[in-house]
């Protein structure tokens, strides 16, 4: 499969295109796509769009939820450190 | 709101791209309308036929989406509806662009979800919907080696069991609320069903089990703003 890559934090990875960026993320091993208010780390739920737990920073943009949105080469995404 | 107004005169919006909106989309193309689907998510398909290039899918989706695309029909993904400000009006962001959309109807077909019972941990990452998970895997969510355990009631956590260890998870364990009985009546009621078959055996093989074809999805990637 082709890769492309994504970065994250500034940090560039390789992952497989035609993923969603929650799946790519998740392979990459990040467990906290956000930060709740209580300072706990949330992640995706319901996979389709419905639940918005998974919503990063994507191009400046935010509320994304990376659950439907495809990588794509050079996406920069925001996660909490 | 200024927003800019999609310049093709539209007769029908269906929100939603799954089976029923495919459907709705398709009968009304069939009697001339001028017709936009909308969905959320990259392709159409909705949750039952989602897919990736390549995937294989039943011939009835095959079928639906080759019918509704363009020029036949409009289909714009990554599009979700933000606001109905009056009658046959819509804002929809169009990955990130919103535009008003004029209409002489609109089709709800927007679906289901799945009901989750909050219970203490459930927000930890790694615990998903079991629909969620599908959705996952099918997203390209990698899970050999992964343990887990199913937990919760109803049709899907079967076939999603199956799926998972089609894949290479190790499942755990698989703990079904209704009784032993009700599983043993959704087994055999499902026995003539190759869909539902699949929930009957994890180590059954769920994509042999479809009239299989190439996957058809179809889908103006942004707006078709004119």
């Amino acid at each position: 499969m082709i890769d492309v890559t994504i970065l994250v934090n500034g940090v560039p990875r390789r992952v497989p295109a035609d993923l969603s960026l929650a799946a790519a993320l998740w392979r990459l091993g990040i467990h906290r796509f956000r930060t709740d208010r209580d300072g706990a780390p949330r992640a995706p739920v319901c996979g389709m769009g419905t639940c918005f737990e998974c919503r990063v920073e994507v191009d400046g943009r935010t509320g994304v939820r990376s659950c439907l949105l495809p990588v794509r080469e050079g996406l920069r995404v925001e996660l909490p450190a | 709101m200024s927003a800019p107004v999609l310049a093709r005169r539209l007769d029908l919006v269906v929100v939603g791209a799954g089976p029923a909106g495919l459907a709705a989309a398709d009968a009304a193309a069939g009697v001339g309308r001028q017709v936009l689907v909308l969905d959320q998510a990259p392709r159409p398909g909705g949750q039952i036929w989602r897919h990736r290039p390549g995937d294989v899918l039943p011939v009835e989706a095959r079928t639906l989406l080759d019918r509704v695309r363009p020029p036949r029909v409009a289909v714009a993904c990554g599009a979700s509806v933000v606001d109905a400000p009056g009658p046959g009006q819509l804002i929809v962001d169009f990955g990130g662009r919103l535009a008003a959309v004029e209409t002489g109807a609109v089709v709800l077909a927007t679906g289901a979800t799945e009901r989750l019972l909050p219970f203490p941990g459930w927000t930890l990452p790694g615990v998903v919907g079991v629909g969620g998970m599908q959705a996952l895997l099918k997203a390209g969510l990698p899970v050999a080696g992964s343990r887990i355990v199913i937990a919760g009631s109803g049709p899907l956590p079967w076939p999603v069991a199956a799926a998972l260890h089609h894949e290479g998870a190790v499942v755990e364990e698989i703990l079904e609320q209704a009784d032993a009985l009700a599983v043993a009546r959704f087994a055999l009621s499902s026995s003539d069903d190759p869909q539902r078959s699949r929930a009957r055996s994890a180590t059954g093989r769920p994509r042999s089990a479809f009239p299989t074809a190439p996957a058809g999805g179809s889908c103006a990637p942004r707006a078709p703003i004119g």
